[in-house]
């Protein structure tokens, strides 16, 4: 056997050592952002928030529904209430990256309106939550965000 | 990484550019080549696994599987059988790979949909860019069995066609057979980089001036229940899309093309001004020229093409125009965008070209933005249901003709929309050639740096923003 021939069959079993790995580290969850939320929500109190619809959503943060499976957002009415919970599922194959990004960008806005002025706002704007798993967005402000991360890590497994 | 974003423009690129142009250890021209497509491979896997790191593995084994696969057909240049197996070999690894990490699902969905069994698959992270690169491994693997190139010996140059950065995740799908040469010896002068940097703010301004400002108005209209937009509506968000996805994928293009003559590549033009073609062959032999010469010339022309009779001739087209739709994505609405542009050529060329002749080219163009925009339709949908729903309301069964958010957002559009309609088909190029010599420079300078403020001044505000051909 030539050289060649077994770097190819080195690089076939590479392969499908690759693909075990990949298949046994499923990225996208099957379960809705409504599952998702209703284990989250068990850690962090929405009792005094509202939960928002698709269309304030887009006015407040520009998110482009084309790439969302489903969702669940929780806001308060009051101005200088800044707890908000949200999870996005992304539809299979979209990146996170935009989405977070406007997230990321709808709270440096925040934070420059609360600097200043508002401390206990402006301290919890700054301890936010973002993050992505198995095909979802977290984000989170708040006291219970901390619990609310763990419920949400665990739930989309 | 993204090319119109600021760690790109501000850090990467910038670096590589000194790391590329730094004196080579020698003065040996093939040593000089041999560092700077060292560092031209290594800058590209860095910006490749900025995303998504761990397919970084998958294109190392991609590499050295096929620069490994190229020796060894070369090496049995005797022995048809053996090097025809070893192409049957190569072209079904390349192929599963692309298969199992892009079709997977779609083909599990459609088993368990079919026989009604509940089949479980994991979903994968999406492999950006993986159908761009394995068709250019496709052109090497076949060329080389074809004997029309011979096999690259230096593994580092071949890593570095594979994946070189500038066309790695959204084209042109640049064939080996026409890079081989710069592979080994080409020059970058100060007019062709000048030509590059031209084309590269060019390219920026397309995707952040143009494509990304109308691409908020189209997500703007198609937010709400689309079932329900009025014909107006639906006929915005159509045209929004139609001017996004061409302002989207050839800025890329230009991107791609500019930075491949900084470092001294002479890439193939992806695009031609499309929306001015006059029926849907001319359509086609103007929009992503990279992927329908790669059709042609490694699907259609082995098939027989059109020298095997009408009827093979017409089945070799749909086999082209269904795989055309499924490159692009593992969805049904992608398999009938694709079949609808064969129909369309198909009827084109055997049953309406008497009648198409005799039109007046205005027809001619009117007709041709129609279907390739009612096409988009298909290509922009996350499903059959939401295409043919979609279609609907531009038909007027959505419910009114026009309603005050159409009437908002084309009141604040229409300018937009002309200067891009009117830039898509060329017009200010055209405006551009007049003046040529010493002013032109002066004022395309000028123009140009104006261009990539404007570009920086919106990168800052804006947040990111990906290539609609990302995806695919």
């Amino acid at each position: 056997m030539n050289r060649q021939r077994i770097f190819e069959i080195v690089c076939v079993i590479a392969l499908v050592i690759f693909i075990g790995f990949m298949s046994g580290e499923s990225s996208y969850s099957d379960k809705t952002a409504a599952e998702v939320a209703e284990t989250v929500t068990e850690s962090y109190d929405v009792s005094e928030l509202r939960h928002i619809k698709k269309n304030k959503i887009k006015e407040e943060f520009g998110i482009d529904f084309t790439l969302v499976d489903s969702f669940e957002y929780y806001a308060s009415d009051s101005i200088m209430t800044v707890d908000e919970l949200m999870i996005i599922k992304l539809k299979e194959e979209v990146r996170p990256e935009e989405i977070s990004a406007k997230i990321e960008k709808r709270v440096t806005d925040k934070q420059t309106l609360f600097e200043g002025y508002a401390p206990e706002q402006s301290a919890l704007l700054k301890e936010y939550i973002l993050t992505y798993d198995k095909g979802f967005i977290f984000y989170a402000v708040g006291k219970g965000a901390d619990e609310a991360l763990a419920a949400f890590k665990s739930s989309v497994r | 990484m993204v090319f119109s974003s600021a760690v790109f423009l501000f850090v990467f690129f910038p670096l590589m550019l000194v790391l590329y142009f730094l004196p080579g250890f020698s003065k040996n021209p093939e040593k000089d080549m041999a560092k700077k497509n060292l560092v031209l491979c290594l800058a590209s896997l860095i910006f490749y696994a900025w995303g998504e790191p761990v397919y970084i593995v998958l294109m190392l084994i991609s590499i050295f599987f096929n620069y490994n696969l190229g020796i060894d057909i070369e090496n049995h240049k005797n022995s048809r059988k053996k090097r025809k197996s070893l192409l049957i070999f190569g072209v079904a690894f390349n192929l599963f790979m692309l298969g199992f990490f892009k079709y997977s699902g779609f083909i599990v969905d459609n088993i368990n949909a079919v026989t009604g069994n509940e089949i479980e698959y994991e979903g994968l992270p999406l492999h950006v860019g993986i159908s761009f690169y394995t068709f250019q491994i496709l052109s090497y693997v076949i060329d080389v069995y074809k004997g029309e190139v011979k096999a690259q010996k230096n593994i580092v140059a071949f890593g570095a066609y594979i994946s070189m950065f500038p066309q790695l995740i959204a084209g042109p799908i640049v064939q080996y057979s026409d890079i081989e040469k710069q592979l080994t010896s080409r020059t970058v002068t100060i007019e062709k980089f000048y030509e590059g940097i031209i084309y590269f703010i060019r390219g920026l301004g397309k995707k952040v001036l143009f494509a990304n400002t109308i691409g908020a108005v189209y997500s703007q209209v198609i937010a709400g229940d689309i079932a329900s937009l009025s014909v107006v509506s639906a006929w915005l968000a159509v045209i929004c899309y139609t001017l996004q996805i061409y302002f989207d994928f050839s800025g890329y293009s230009d991107m791609a093309v500019g930075l491949g003559k900084m470092f001294g590549f002479e890439f193939v033009q992806n695009f031609n001004f499309p929306y001015k073609a006059t029926s849907i062959k001319d359509f086609w032999s103007r929009w992503h020229i990279s992927l329908s010469s790669w059709f042609r010339d490694y699907v259609y022309i082995p098939l027989g093409g059109n020298r095997k009779g009408t009827k093979r001739t017409i089945i070799n087209t749909m086999i082209v125009w269904s795989l055309t739709g499924l490159w692009h994505g593992a969805a049904w609405n992608f398999i009938a965008w694709g079949i609808f542009y064969g129909v369309l050529l198909i009827l084109e060329k055997y049953v309406l070209k008497d009648f198409l002749e005799k039109l007046p080219t205005a027809v001619k163009y009117m007709g041709t933005m129609i279907v390739v925009m009612i096409g988009w339709v298909f290509f922009s949908s996350a499903s059959m249901g939401d295409a043919l729903t979609l279609i609907g309301s531009m038909t007027g069964l959505g419910g009114s003709f026009i309603d005050s958010q159409a009437k908002y957002l084309l009141s604040e559009n229409v300018f937009l929309i002309l200067v891009m309609s009117l830039s898509a088909t060329g017009v200010f190029d055209f405006v551009s050639n007049v003046r040529t010599g010493r002013t032109k420079k002066i004022c395309e300078s000028v123009l140009y740096l104006a261009i990539f403020t404007l570009c920086i001044a919106y990168l800052i505000s804006e947040t990111y923003n990906p290539f609609l051909y990302f995806r695919f």
